[in-house]
Formats: structure tokens, C-alpha cells, sequence
């Protein structure tokens, strides 16, 4: 998969969590503060994203996960780990 | 034994003025058709839902049949988060509620703080413990799904339906095996007598389709086992040639509320629960006590709070499981009970149809009994081609009749010898 590829399941999987549009995950500075994306959303948004790569993301992470790119970060590493 | 008149049965578990429940609203998921007017229609048709099991592999099991709801798309009733996220039995469960509040007219006159949920479920998310439990074992707590606290437990059901229906007064799961729906209206209809709401959700849902529990009672060897070739014939209630039940998934959900405020919004009224007695034998897990005493009993107070004799019914929608067991015991409780009446009312087994769906079973076959009410038909027995001679009442076994229905009776008995009847009462 590529980057844009993740990025835009990634974007996918959050506006699905949050029940929100696609165009609001990507324009939101902070998804915590902007769209109310607490720690078990977060967590459920990484179940999704494995169920969906494949892959096995470090849940540990949660707590610190603000952004798109922070979740398109812990996939990189994944893939990267599992490469 | 059963039919023995001289049983003494004690005093009666409820007594005092009651207040008025009216069913206004139903919605249901089930083999034979999703929705109401889907379903009505194929109990009409005499529309078999029991085929091969497909669920998972059928092989290791003797019995390799079911009653499966294929065409369930949790997305046509809820958001893509839930439908991703949600056991199948809550999400059955939820699908159920809306279609009934929807049918009820639900809307902004009613108080959230006044409305409730009481569900039934025997086994609620048993098939996500089984996954969860494997996911646990086999690859870590991490790997787990993460809302697992919330929704691995029998709660969820109805917690989830208040949730997504904004149902802030009591909400909670019955639990008492294949009278857990029966029990559930019951407790409804008592919780709104008692002023503890205005209007509870109420009813079913059950998805026992996993492997292991349907191993497990494939090894009880009281599931069909011999008519695997034709699976649509495996339900065959009343039959000399019955061999046993067929595993059926579904959800069924009522909108229950105070016939005067039912009234005086000009609600549709389906019927009112006139009537409701559960009792336990105490005796045993598996089957009821022979006598029948404690069924008996369970059937006459429904009929008596329902203030009406056995001879005023006009149907009888039995439990009618398909078992040896049962059925030839159930057939002799309502022969006591129906007394000099019992050939003269109809007697059908939803089962024949749907399957044996466990902790929805009751709320079902009230679905039925309400369709028939409205429609004006008796709900058919199908594959009643040759009678147990223990079995010898009016079962309906030509297909669906045509006949009004004013009083109701609907019948269940479960695993832990319990018993739970409900008496409807047609409203104009």
C-alpha cells in the first residue's frame, strides 16, 4: 500500500470511529480537541486499521495519538518492523 | 401427571388493580423476513427458514441444519461504526428496537427519563466471547478488540439499544434460557403497571450460532439429526417422526406502553398484555418435571390476571420446540389447561418455521400472534405430516387459517425447568 493509500484508510477509519465526515478528519488540527477522539476511539481506530492491513500496531501508543499523520506514523513503523 | 386436576397450586403470584400495557409498535430480524410485513407475510405462505448450516463448518455435527438470517445488514439500521463494531446479537437486538419504535410512532412527546429497555437474551454476545477468548489465547490481551468490557456482556443487548434509542429510564437484560423474551415482556408489562416507566422496549434477541455452543447440544443430541437432506422439514413440532430442534438466530422488540397514554395520542394499539405467569419446577436443567405442575401453573395465572377462562382463548402459539420431549409435555399442560375447550382451539408452533431461537424464541412467536391478530389468520404448524399419538389437538397443520383472534395465549418453557406464558388481548 502506498502512503497516500494509508493515509486516506487511515482518514477513512477515524471519520468511521468519530461517525464524522472524511473532509473534517483531514482538516482537523487536533482530533482530540476538534473532534472529541478520546483514548477508546483511538484504540478502535488502531483495531480497525489491523483488521483492515493486516499489521500489528503498538497499542502502548494510544494515549499520544493526535493526528492523522501521528496514526500514519505507528503504520509506517508496523509495516516497516514487519518489512 | 399432567392432566391431573387434583394438583393444588397455592395462591396466585400477583394480585391488585392493574394498570393497562398496550403493545403499539413491533420490528423484528428473523429467518423467514426482516421487518414485520415480510415476516407476516411468510408465516402466511407457510415459508420455511431452516436450511443447511452454513454459518461454519457443518461437518464434525450430526445435526447440520439451521435457521440462519442471511440477509441481515446491521448498516441498514445503524451507523457504519456500529454495524464494525457491534456483536451480532446487539446488533439484531438494536435493529429490532428501531423498527419498533419506528412503528410505534415514538417521537418527541415521549419523556426519555420515562422510557426503558428490558431485553432478552439467553446467551447475549456468547459467539464475541468465543472470538475474543481465542484472540486472548492464541495472540494476546493486546490483540483483543478493545471495547470487549463493554460489549461482552449479557447488558450490552439492552444497553446499547437504550443508547442508540435515547432510553433513559430502567434498562436491563433478562436472562433465563428459552424463556428469556417471555420473561422479558413480562417484566416490562409489570415495571409500567408498577409506575417505574411509561414505555419500555421490550423482547428478544439471541444468536446462538457458534461452534461450540452448537456442538454442545449437538452432543445433547436433541437438535434434528435426521433430516439433513431435507433441511426445510428438520422443525417438525408434533410430528411422531420429530427428532429434535433446529438452532435459529433472530430478534424480536415491542413498544410497550400505558394504554391510557397510548390512548391519548391516538397510537395504534396491536393488543394488550392482558396476562403473564413464569414459574420454575426447581426440579432439574434440562427438562420440565413430569407433572407439569409448575407449567400449569405458569399458564393459569397468565389467564388469570388476564381475568378470562381457558375457553375464551381463540388461539395458542406453543412452545412447540420439536423435541420428543417437549412437545408431547406441552400438549398435555394445555389440555389441563383448556380442559373441555381443548379441542376447539388452534394450536401452531412458530418453530416449525423459524427454528428454535433460544432467548428471542417468545418474542417472536408474540410477533406472530400479533401478525395474526392484526391480519386476521392462525399462524400454520408446517411438516405436521403424521401425528404423535401423544399429540392430539388442533395444531393448524394445513397451512394458514383464516380466523380472527380477539385472546391469545403464547407458551414457553426453557433449560432450568422454567415456564412463562403471556395472554394478548386483541384492541380495537
Amino acid at each position: 500500500m502506498t502512503q497516500q493509500g494509508a493515509t486516506d484508510l487511515i482518514v477513512r477509519m477515524i471519520a468511521i470511529e468519530l461517525e464524522t465526515t472524511e473532509d473534517q478528519v483531514r482538516t482537523a488540527g487536533s482530533l482530540r480537541n476538534d473532534l472529541g477522539m478520546d483514548s477508546i476511539a483511538a484504540a478502535n481506530v488502531l483495531f480497525s486499521l489491523e483488521q483492515e492491513l493486516g499489521v500489528e500496531l503498538d497499542l502502548d501508543e494510544v494515549e499520544g495519538l493526535d493526528s492523522v499523520v501521528d496514526i500514519a506514523g505507528l503504520v509506517v513503523h508496523s509495516q516497516v518492523l514487519e518489512a | 401427571m399432567v392432566g391431573d386436576k387434583s394438583v393444588v397450586f397455592g395462591r396466585p403470584l400477583c394480585d391488585g388493580p392493574r394498570m393497562a400495557v398496550a403493545i403499539t409498535g413491533m420490528g423484528c430480524v428473523t429467518p423467514i423476513g426482516i421487518g414485520v410485513p415480510a415476516f407476516a407475510q411468510s408465516l402466511k405462505d407457510g415459508v420455511s427458514g431452516t436450511g443447511p448450516l452454513t454459518r461454519f463448518d457443518a461437518e464434525p455435527y450430526e445435526c447440520r441444519v439451521a435457521a440462519q438470517v442471511d440477509d441481515f445488514q446491521a448498516v441498514d439500521f445503524m451507523s457504519l461504526r456500529q454495524a464494525r463494531a457491534l456483536p451480532r446479537v446487539v446488533q439484531m437486538g438494536v435493529a429490532a428496537a428501531r423498527m419498533a419504535m419506528e412503528d410505534a410512532g415514538i417521537g418527541a412527546w415521549a419523556d426519555p427519563n420515562r422510557v426503558g429497555v428490558v431485553a432478552g437474551s439467553t446467551g447475549g454476545p456468547g459467539s464475541y466471547h468465543f472470538e475474543q477468548g481465542l484472540i486472548f489465547v492464541e495472540r494476546g490481551l493486546r490483540r483483543m478488540h478493545p471495547m470487549f468490557p463493554a460489549y461482552g456482556h449479557l447488558g450490552s443487548v439492552a444497553s446499547e439499544c437504550a443508547i442508540q434509542l435515547d432510553a433513559h429510564g430502567p434498562v436491563f437484560t433478562v436472562s433465563s434460557a428459552c424463556t428469556s423474551s417471555t420473561d422479558a415482556i413480562g417484566m416490562a408489562r409489570a415495571m409500567i403497571e408498577g409506575g417505574l416507566a411509561d414505555v419500555i422496549v421490550t423482547g428478544g434477541t439471541d444468536c446462538p450460532l457458534w461452534p461450540m455452543l452448537f456442538g454442545s447440544f449437538d452432543r445433547l443430541k436433541v437438535m434434528a439429526r435426521e433430516f439433513n437432506d431435507r433441511p426445510e422439514a428438520a422443525s417438525r413440532p408434533f410430528s411422531k417422526d420429530r427428532d429434535g430442534f433446529v438452532m435459529g438466530e433472530a430478534a424480536a422488540m415491542f413498544v410497550l406502553e400505558r394504554s391510557d397514554l397510548a390512548a391519548k395520542r391516538g397510537a395504534r394499539v396491536y393488543a394488550e398484555v392482558s396476562g403473564y405467569g413464569a414459574t420454575c419446577d426447581a426440579d432439574n436443567h434440562f427438562s420440565q418435571e413430569e407433572s407439569g405442575r409448575d407449567a400449569i401453573r405458569a399458564v393459569e395465572e397468565a389467564l388469570r390476571q388476564a381475568g378470562i377462562e381457558a375457553s375464551e382463548l381463540d388461539y395458542v402459539n406453543a412452545h412447540g420446540s420439536s423435541t420428543p420431549a417437549n412437545d408431547s409435555f406441552e400438549t398435555g399442560v394445555l389440555k389441563h389447561v383448556l380442559g373441555e375447550s381443548a379441542s376447539n382451539v388452534p394450536v401452531s408452533a412458530t418453530k416449525s418455521l423459524v427454528g428454535h431461537t433460544f432467548g428471542a424464541c417468545g418474542a417472536v412467536e408474540i410477533a406472530a400472534t400479533l401478525a395474526g391478530m392484526r391480519e386476521g389468520f392462525v399462524p400454520p404448524t408446517v411438516n405436521l405430516e403424521e401425528r404423535d399419538p401423544e399429540c392430539d389437538l388442533d395444531y393448524v397443520s394445513e397451512g394458514c387459517r383464516t380466523q380472527r383472534i380477539d385472546m391469545a395465549l403464547s407458551t414457553n418453557f426453557g433449560f432450568g425447568s422454567r415456564n412463562a406464558a403471556l395472554v394478548l388481548r386483541r384492541c380495537e
